[in-house]
């Protein structure tokens, strides 16, 4: 027996000392398996097809949608994302800030004087050579005003893109971006661009919601600016699918809510990749922006586009995704320090991830500093005309003198 | 004895330094002579070259090319001596002669861009036609420095060459650059030859087509200066005159794709059912859903794409994304990969595979091909080229503001 005990007793101690001895080894495993966990893309996230065949800028016909006031019944970021810039990137011409505060703007290229005046609610372009005048009244207001915003009209039937824009840098008007910075040949040029049936239904899909449906222009049913449906997909089936659910004795699914039975869609459940399409159904992608032929920093506006030319740009690390660093509910925060901590979740110094070799090859630390990475890391840029500098979202260790990086 | 010796080496010497001074004098004087010879050599060239100049400027060709052929058989790296010869050989309709000598000149000044097409042009007359083409696009891409008329004649025959090639969406890139407002019925010509699809020269096409290829190709110039109503108009005299006419319903289908792409859909079907292995249709469809986010319905058309034509990149490049979206990864990580052997330089296929590799949860080879997409990206816009050459005209476009077949 008491051999039996001596023989335990040792036993026991030589385990506990192989514990003690092999403790950090275990804990760096598991602490590493967690990481890695932690890091890894959840499955979520990994599955891409969304159950909705929805993208913002098309819609099936048939599409229910419910309006803001109905989400607001249970989602508190209807309270904020009407105020967003996206939630305002389109505005009825009555409804238009910018036009009611400025009642007069005036512009003068070559022979042409063009002149927005208000009226009440409504605002009218007028462009004249001194002999002849084309007047027409503004229909829609593009753009929330932070950089500008340029007016669609109808004239001769047709829909135009205001030939000078609103630039809130100059409080004032100047040739609208993207149109030849000189004169025009003509009155009817001058006007502004004739907009094609594809133009039209792409600046309408982006910047307003329901107002394309099966590749139709339907303005009639349009809702100004991107609202809650405008991302998420049309809400009546979804607020139908949710009353059902609530019904006592309703037989509900197991765990957490899929897709398809909450009949919405919820992008930001996409992977980096998912979200980069998603998002740059209107912000632009890579296959847009290699179509429109633009090079240079004219390109710098289009996000989705630049960042998949950085570096750290990983199709399913969601520490790269549009919303890892842009919550679309909220107004956006233009203070670098706020995106330190986004930058911190990889290119940290700190023990963990000097010690998986790997991955602080891939995301290695700022040697010069730790705040206000996006300031050197994402240079700004003007783009020509457009009186406002934009964030390069290509990340890269800049160089002095370097040039823009295509 | 030892004064004898001293007597003996100073003898040595003296006569050392004078055989080295002769040697010197010697050598002074041949260098003059060569100098002389040479100063004479080159007013003599000087002057052989004024006399060529003078009986080309008074059109007295043949006489000018024999002197211009002294000239460089003279002096052989005389670039100028044969561009000369070269032009007068095309101007004298000699054009294997041009073309041998300016040959000679590629390969003096490799990067004369003007040479090239000229080369390209002597080619074209003398009926090689692959040559030409390859070189007409060498001497583009170089830059004919401000020769207009060498620049306009150059690319209206790289035009014509493309559709014999059969590569017709290229053909109306280029084309687009010929257009002028005022009408040209030798470029209207060459657009019906485009729409149609039509691997003719002006000069090879059917008498009996001539009719309905300056028919589309007048509905398509319109269209390309953007008077739409007249486009309009001619295609619909044109569908009206050749209603079951192959070719007709793909290109007016093309002309609606940015106003009406329902319509542009309906056409390319009709197309299909009067043509039924027509690819480019197939690929319009795909194409055309892909841009709607219907990838479901595209992918039928993606298919037989393939089927009918295995070595078409847009065909690969549009069933993969369809296939990626619709979430069969493994097959689309395929059929790009058939692609990128196909097409191992085009960006957009590099671009759909990592894509399509980073779905299947290959990530180590989402990562490589991503590398590799942006290598050929930087390469492509260092050249300043534009993201069309791999796809048809409607490949998930969404701001090309002109449409093209």
């Amino acid at each position: 027996m008491n051999y039996n005990v001596q023989k335990w007793c040792k036993l026991i101690l030589v385990a506990l000392v192989l514990i003690a001895l092999c403790r950090p080894a275990v804990s760096y495993a598991w602490r590493n398996t967690w990481l890695s966990r932690q890091d890894a893309p959840s499955k979520a996230a990994q599955s891409f097809a969304p159950a909705l065949d929805w993208r913002p800028t098309h819609t099936s016909s048939g599409a229910r949608y419910a309006g803001n006031d109905a989400c607001a019944q249970c989602h508190t970021q209807t309270a904020t994302q009407p105020t967003t810039p996206m939630g305002i990137a389109l505005e009825n011409i009555a409804d238009s800030r910018i036009l009611s505060t400025h009642p007069r703007l005036t512009f003068k290229s070559g022979p042409y004087t063009y002149t927005i005046t208000r009226e009440g609610n409504r605002s009218i372009y007028s462009v004249t050579d001194g002999r002849d005048t084309i007047t027409t009244p503004l229909l829609y207001a593009f753009g929330q005003g932070k950089v500008g915003q340029t007016y669609v009209l109808e004239y001769e039937g047709k829909f135009y893109e205001s030939g000078v824009s609103f630039f809130n840098e100059i409080k004032g008007l100047d040739y609208t971006l993207g149109s030849p910075r000189q004169p025009a040949k003509t009155l009817k040029e001058a006007v502004g661009r004739l907009m094609d049936a594809a133009d039209t239904k792409e600046c309408f899909s982006c910047h307003s919601t329901a107002s394309v449906s099966d590749n139709k222009l339907q303005l009639d049913k349009l809702t100004p600016g991107v609202t809650c449906e405008g991302c998420h997909g049309p809400g009546a089936n979804h607020i139908a699918a949710m009353k059902a659910r609530r019904q006592p004795g309703a037989k509900t699914n197991t765990g957490a809510p899929s897709l398809n039975n909450t009949q919405i869609l919820n992008p930001g459940r996409f992977d980096t990749d998912g979200q980069s399409q998603f998002c740059g159904a209107c912000h632009r992608t890579w296959t847009h922006v290699s179509l429109m032929r633009l090079t240079g920093v004219a390109n710098v506006r289009f996000q989705p586009y630049r960042i998949f030319g950085s570096k750290c740009y990983d199709f399913d690390d969601k520490r790269i995704s549009c919303t890892a660093c842009h919550n679309p509910h909220e107004e956006l925060k233009h203070d670098a320090a706020f995106y330190d901590a986004k930058c911190l979740a990889c290119h940290q110094a700190d023990q963990k991830v000097k010690q998986t070799g790997a991955a602080a090859n891939k995301f290695p630390a700022c040697p010069v500093g730790k705040q206000n990475c996006a300031s050197c890391h994402m240079p700004k840029y003007e783009l020509p005309g457009s009186h406002y500098k934009f964030t390069d979202h290509r990340i890269r260790v800049t160089r002095p003198g370097e040039p823009y990086p295509n | 004895m030892m004064s004898k010796a001293l007597k003996i080496l100073s003898f040595l010497l003296i006569g050392w330094f004078s055989m080295t001074g002769a040697a010197t004098v010697s050598a002074q004087g041949k260098a003059r002579r060569q100098s002389e010879k040479t100063a004479e050599r080159t007013a003599q060239f000087d002057q052989l070259v004024q006399r060529a100049a003078d009986a080309r400027q008074a059109d007295r060709l043949d006489e000018a090319i024999k002197l211009y052929q002294q000239a460089v058989k003279q002096r052989p790296a005389w670039a100028e001596g044969w561009w000369a010869l070269g032009a007068m050989f095309y101007e004298l309709d000699r054009y294997a002669e041009g073309a041998q000598s300016l040959q000679r000149l590629t390969m003096l000044e490799p990067k004369l861009g003007a040479a090239w097409a000229l080369l390209g042009m002597c080619e074209f007359r003398l009926g090689k036609y692959q040559a030409a083409l390859l070189h007409l696009q060498r001497g583009r891409s170089l830059g004919v420095g401000g020769n207009e008329e060498l620049s306009s004649v150059a690319l209206y025959h790289e035009v014509i060459l493309l559709n014999r090639f059969e590569q017709f969406e290229l053909a109306y890139k280029t084309l687009l650059m010929l257009v002028q407002p005022r009408e040209d019925q030798a470029i209207i010509e060459v657009f019906g030859l485009t729409m149609l699809r039509l691997p003719y020269l002006p000069v090879e096409t059917p008498p009996d087509k001539r009719e309905m290829v300056v028919k589309a190709g007048r509905a398509a110039y319109y269209g390309a200066i953007q008077q739409l109503e007249e486009s309009r108009r001619e295609y619909q005299e044109l569908l009206a005159a050749y209603p079951n006419a192959p070719g007709v319903h793909y290109a007016y289908g093309v002309s609606l794709l940015l106003e009406n792409s329902d319509g542009a859909l309906a056409e390319f079907r009709r197309e299909l059912e009067l043509s039924p292995r027509h690819v480019p249709a197939r690929l319009q469809i795909a194409f055309e859903y892909i841009k709607r986010n219907r990838h479901a319905e595209g992918l039928k058309y993606a298919e037989e794409a393939v089927q009918l034509d295995p070595d078409s990149i847009p065909a690969r490049n549009a069933l993969g994304r369809i296939l990626t979206e619709t979430g069969d990864y493994q097959r689309a990580v395929k059929e790009l990969e058939v692609g990128i052997t196909l097409a191992p330089e085009s960006p957009e296929m590099r671009f759909a595979l990592a894509r399509a590799y980073s779905r299947a949860g290959r990530k180590a080879e989402a990562d490589r091909a991503r590398a590799e997409f942006m290598r050929l990206d930087n390469l492509r816009r260092t050249r300043g080229e534009s993201g069309t050459s791999t796809l048809p005209a409607n490949a998930g476009k969404p701001e090309t503001k002109r449409p093209s077949p």
